[in-house]
């Protein structure tokens, strides 16, 4: 089933677990060059820049090539139009699988094309059958193959959401069952993708798949968190139910999710720790953040700026106690730097975020415009994490 | 829960195929056994944001209150803060030296960005309210810069240098962000392309004076990322103005000094960036040439040959790219 040879695999993994070692500064220089020189098979980047302009590169390619065969077919074709997709789906999946050939692994190229052939066959479906659940099923059938044959995080992803998409149309669309079971169908589609990947995290023989695998796990906790969160339950209670929300009614069960919009991302920080587990603990904080966020789309406590002071001083405070509690210690969990840290990488991230959004206080002041009336309010507006 | 870890079944399968000793297999366990887990980047990360949060809010409330009684008192609060925050820097601070000077405590840094933002909004406010400039904020810019380049460099503080170095931009009137880029606000104006041209090569010289120096070697990676960021954007948008011709032998000698200049230090984000921009400052002007062909009835072949162009481009990347890796894998400290 897998595409790739499996010892030429085991060889792209084994070099990049030595790079690792390497940083950690177990491995000398010569070592790694050693290993390095001896293993490495497969084309690949490693680094994220050379494979998003790959990735660039190789859609770019393939548009090219589809707008040549385009010239040519649709003076042939131009009668049955709903075939052109599925033509061009085949030509991505032939160019996938000579790139492969070639050895292309993670490199960008590979991606764009797997990419291209998935989307361009979900179109085809989509445009015969006019419906959206055949597109859904062929997104999760696709999807787990690409994922199960190349080894790719993406496929895995699109395979995750035809599986969300397709409860959530039958529920929807077909009345599968009250519409407000939604949210806990969603809950309980998480917990067993969690738990199902975790058991295959557990197998040996899979160890190619872990980090497809990994991310799989995020999407199902972020599943998990969204189909509880307060604002996504109301929203969609509104929508979907015709529900109308007023001061002294709210959804079924509210409390419930109040509890939960800030429960589940303290649990997965407790996970997170709990297995040293820095997917689990990131996921915690973006679900807190964005638990925050929703709450205060329906309250309206201080203006934002207050609020944004405050969070500061809170944020800072909490993050300085946590500082105060690790300082000293030198295993499991600690404030010392792990031997593959650097200080001088974050600081330029740092340097970088800043450039990004260069919104400080400094630019604001260069614009007069802004002064005049009493409704100024975008100061800060580029700082929204 | 246990899951088998991922890089130890690696590790163990190494050790069978020979690249890792004994020892060496010795050492990692006993590391793993420690169980590290490091917070350091993400509380690290944290503080930061918590900063920007609260002086970003602390300016708007600064502005807000601008014609109410309360200013005052927020403002002595902003003006005793910053004092705070500089008291302890200098306490804290081993003086200014060449090299690199690290505050023991990391924490310390923060402190340091902390009073640098509320000067910066400090100087704003004096200056609208007792216009000691008339309106212009291009001198308030130009005095905040001024002021974060001496923070940046006594403290040796990469994230003051960055603030400082975007103050500088606004003081020529360019605001690089990227919404501006978005808002094409610098493709818009050719006089603020040139300005900004001007600055990234003086940026640029002033890195390469101070590495030839040794004057904070380790600030050029921020120097050059501005710097190319700045050019990139300006050549493509001179490329795309009335005066194009005028930018092309300005985006010859950005590729060619980027690219000699990725290779003297090996920075992997350099290279990729002055590749996508010079690739796309290529295909701009091979654009503008072809504009000014009639091809009519030649589109279609343009057409069908456009594939074979875009595969001889991907072929010359990754050669371009294998050399530059096997460079750095070379060289690998």
């Amino acid at each position: 089933m897998q595409a790739y040879n499996k010892s030429e695999l085991e060889n792209y993994f084994l070099a990049e677990e030595a790079k690792k070692l390497y940083q950690k500064k177990f491995l000398s220089k010569e070592q790694l060059q050693k290993i390095s020189s001896q293993l490495m098979q497969l084309k690949s980047n490693s680094n994220i820049f050379f494979r998003i302009g790959f990735f660039l590169l190789g859609n770019f390619l393939f548009s090219s090539v589809i707008s040549a065969f385009a010239v040519i077919l649709l003076q042939i074709v131009s009668d049955e139009y709903q075939i052109i997709f599925f033509l061009y789906a085949i030509l991505a999946y032939i160019g996938l699988e000579v790139l492969v050939r070639m050895k292309f692994f993670r490199h960008g190229l590979d991606d764009a094309f797997l990419l291209s052939a998935q989307l361009s066959f979900l179109i085809g479906i989509g445009i015969l059958t006019e419906a959206v659940l055949p597109v859904l099923v062929t997104m999760l059938v696709l999807g787990v193959f690409f994922a199960i044959r190349f080894i790719n995080t993406i496929s895995a992803i699109m395979a995750f959401i035809g599986l969300v998409g397709i409860f959530f149309n039958l529920i929807v669309e077909h009345d599968f069952m009250p519409k407000f079971y939604l949210s806990f169908v969603g809950l309980i589609l998480a917990i067993s993708v969690y738990f199902f990947v975790s058991h295959l995290n557990k197998n040996q023989n899979f160890y190619t798949y872990f980090k497809t695998l990994d991310t799989i796990r995020v999407a199902s906790l972020l599943l998990g968190y969204l189909s509880m969160n307060y604002l996504v339950v109301r929203e969609l209670s509104e929508s979907l139910m015709n529900l109308t929300i007023t001061n002294t009614s709210d959804v079924p069960l509210a409390f419930v999710f109040y509890g939960l919009t800030f429960l589940i991302p303290l649990l997965c920080f407790y996970l997170g720790i709990q297995w040293k587990d820095k997917l689990v603990l990131y996921t915690g904080l973006a679900t807190l953040a964005f638990g925050f966020y929703s709450i205060g789309h329906y309250y309206y406590f201080f203006p934002i700026e207050y609020v944004m002071v405050i969070s500061g001083i809170l944020l800072f405070g909490l993050a300085f106690l946590i500082i105060q509690q690790l300082k000293n210690k030198t295993e499991g969990v600690t404030f010392q730097p792990d031997r593959d840290s650097d200080d001088s990488l974050l600081f330029n991230a740092q340097a970088v975020l800043s450039l990004a959004n260069a919104n400080t206080p400094a630019l604001t002041q260069s614009n007069p415009m802004e002064f005049g009336g009493g409704g100024f309010s975008g100061g800060g507006a580029g700082e929204k994490f | 829960m246990e899951k088998p870890h991922f890089s130890e079944i690696l590790i163990q399968k190494l050790h069978q195929k020979e690249f890792l000793n004994d020892e060496d297999l010795e050492k990692i366990t006993i590391y793993q056994k420690k169980g590290i887990f490091s917070l350091r980047s993400e509380l690290l990360l944290m503080i930061y944001f918590s900063i920007i949060l609260f002086t970003s809010g602390i300016g708007v409330i600064v502005y807000n209150n601008i014609d109410s009684i309360g200013h005052l008192a927020i403002l002595s609060a902003n003006f005793i803060l910053m004092l705070v925050c500089f008291y302890f820097s200098f306490k804290k601070a081993k003086g200014y030296s060449n090299d690199e000077v690290l505050f023991e405590n990391p924490l310390h840094d923060y402190l340091v960005l902390t009073g640098s933002l509320l000067a910066c909004i400090f100087l704003g406010y004096i200056n609208f309210q007792y216009q000691i400039f008339d309106d212009s904020y291009a001198y308030v810019s130009l005095i905040s810069a001024l002021l974060c380049f001496a923070v940046a460099y006594y403290f040796d503080n990469r994230i003051v240098l960055s603030i400082a170095i975007t103050s500088l931009a606004a003081f020529i009137g360019i605001s690089i962000t990227p919404k501006s880029i978005f808002q094409n606000e610098v493709y818009s104006n050719l006089q603020l392309t040139y300005s900004g041209l001007v600055l990234g090569i003086g940026l640029l010289v002033w890195m390469e004076y101070s590495l030839i120096n040794k004057i904070k070697i380790h600030f050029h990676f921020v120097y050059t990322t501005f710097a190319l960021h700045l050019l990139g954007v300006c050549i493509i948008a001179g490329l795309l103005s009335e005066q194009w011709y005028v930018f092309i032998p300005i985006l010859l000698g950005f590729v060619y000094y980027f690219y000699r200049f990725s290779y003297r230090v090996l920075a992997t984000s350099i290279f990729a960036f002055m590749l996508l921009y010079g690739y796309f400052g290529i295909n701009v002007l091979g654009g503008k040439i072809l504009s000014f062909i009639d091809f009519g009835p030649f589109y279609e072949l343009l057409i069908m040959v456009s594939p074979f162009y875009v595969v001889a481009s991907i072929y010359l990347f990754i050669r371009l790219v294998k050399q530059f890796n096997a460079k750095k894998n070379a060289s690998v400290q």
